[in-house]
């Protein structure tokens, strides 16, 4: 599909992207690379120029029920209605065809929010973790989530990658779209790095640790083989070519930087 | 709905040699009408911020169901509830009257004949904030009150091109006799001025201001079916 705010510039050029079940799918991207225009498009907010997004068939600018029932799309700027969680649930937990209040309450206790307190007179951060509780209770087949981890205290992260973890199945996935890698790292199961209207990386972690090896160095002398460094306290983060199957740590913001600055040799890597 | 309530009490009601038993129609159905305008161009402000515009129309609803909920919401709801609170106030405030005073005063309602030509002005107008609504982000009521004035100005203008062009220009129309008292549709007949008979003309105006909200409706309906985020 093709999409673009104005003629001038094009934010996507011929993308095509299939996003499947049983994956925790990992959106990077500059700011401005479209990142959010993307999630907006794979829900119907925002309809492509020309090509198609589609959600179990259904044409998504058609805005089709049952199509909406099973995704469920949490902003970065959420809105909340003036009332209480309980006025929240009441108000909109039926739209949802597999709702679980068992779970929402869950969700609530982890991340110490009181059912009876007003949304408004919320914190940002308390907010969000009731947004985030609303969309885990969905259990929509999509989740999408757009930087989900801003304004989350530190264990409130901890707690939000253990519920995510906890809800994936076959037959669900969520979308992360995140400019905080180190706080989703341990979760993402699927990385897809986004830059210049087109997708430079689309691959499972797996599939980067056979190819990549992610070392540090504490020189990049006699090291022919480092394909990508960026010097640290700690020394050389480098990459190499992952040829005897070694097992390493999949470092995302070297990754991030290293497919966005050598694009062609990860097109390379991967045969894209 | 309490602060509308005080307001006709002590504009209308609470002076003490203001007849009591007199209800102003023209001015409270202008204010309920002026209400329903304001909660009409204001219906879809979820959609003005696009945090809320993602989670009104990611709620699962058809397009159908969200617009019903606001077309009845705006229109129907609005107008019944302001209505109530309107004659409400009025039945209390005769009831005190008569209780504190030797006025025996009665409740006059209006006709409903007036009532509904009242009903069907507002339900025409509140096809234009709908649509205002649908279409503008920032100050829908004040854009729409201004496209409104806007549009009659510009019928206003073509109707007289018409007219000055049918009646074979300034001249002409300075011709005609223009002392007659227009009383009744019949009178135009006096006028010789149609090109059919006023019955023709009657329905034609009477399609035209049926199907003009009907359109607005239509394409506000489409406008929010069709809005981006």
């Amino acid at each position: 599909m093709n999409f673009a705010y104005s003629k001038k510039k094009k934010i996507f050029d011929d993308l095509s992207l299939t996003i499947e079940g049983g994956h925790i799918y990992g959106l990077l991207g500059k700011n401005g690379a479209g990142k959010t225009t993307l999630l907006k498009l794979m829900t119907g907010l925002l309809f492509p120029q020309s090509g198609l997004t589609t959600a179990f068939g259904i044409d998504t600018k058609k805005r089709h029920v049952n199509m909406l029932e099973e995704i469920y799309f949490l902003p970065e700027e959420i809105w909340l209605p003036d009332v209480n969680v309980d006025g929240y649930l009441k108000m909109y937990a039926n739209s949802y065809p597999r709702f679980s209040h068992e779970l929402f309450k869950r969700c609530l206790k982890e991340f110490e929010i009181d059912p009876v307190d007003k949304l408004k007179r919320m914190s940002l951060g308390q907010r969000k973790k009731v947004a985030i509780s609303f969309a885990l209770a969905t259990q929509c087949k999509i989740l999408i989530m757009d930087e989900p981890t801003n304004g989350l205290d530190i264990p409130s992260k901890g707690q939000f990658r253990k519920l995510s973890a906890e809800l994936i199945g076959d037959d669900r996935c969520i979308i992360l779209s995140t400019h905080q890698v180190r706080d989703l790292e341990s979760l993402i199961d699927t990385v897809i790095i986004l830059d210049d209207s087109h997708i430079l990386l689309n691959s499972t972690m797996d599939e980067i640790c056979n190819r990549l090896e992610f070392k540090t160095l504490g020189s990049l002398e006699n090291q022919p083989s480092v394909i990508y460094s960026e010097f640290s306290t700690r020394g050389y983060l480098a990459v190499t070519p992952n040829m005897d199957g070694a097992d390493s740590k999949v470092d995302l913001e070297i990754l991030f930087n290293m497919t966005t600055q050598n694009a062609n040799l990860m097109k390379q890597l991967f045969n894209h | 709905m309490g602060i509308f309530a005080l307001i006709i009490i002590f504009s209308n009601y609470m002076i003490f040699n203001h007849y009591m038993d007199t209800f102003n129609f023209e001015f409270w159905g202008f204010i309920i009408a002026f209400m329903t305008f304001i909660s009409s161009a204001n219906i879809f402000s979820s959609l003005q911020q696009t945090s809320s515009g993602i989670h009104y129309y990611m709620t699962p609803a058809t397009i159908t169901e969200k617009y019903a909920a606001a077309w009845i919401y705006s229109s129907f709801f609005t107008i019944i509830v302001y209505s109530i609170t309107v004659l409400l106030v009025h039945f209390v405030c005769v009831s005190i009257g008569n209780a504190f005073t030797d006025l025996n005063q009665v409740i006059h309602l209006p006709s409903s004949e007036k009532l509904w030509m009242g009903f069907l002005g507002i339900l025409f107008y509140h096809s234009f904030f709908i649509l205002g609504a649908t279409i503008f982000k920032k100050n829908p009521f004040l854009k729409t009150v201004l496209c409104i004035i806007l549009l009659f100005m510009v019928i206003g203008a073509i109707s007289t091109s018409i007219l000055t062009w049918y009646m074979g220009g300034i001249e002409g129309m300075n011709s005609y006799q223009w002392d007659i008292e227009l009383n009744d549709w019949s009178d135009f007949e006096k006028l010789d001025l149609l090109m059919f008979d006023v019955e023709t003309l009657v329905n034609i105006l009477k399609m035209t201001l049926i199907s003009i909200p009907v359109i607005l409706w239509i394409t506000a309906y489409f406008k929010l079916k069709t809005r981006q985020i």
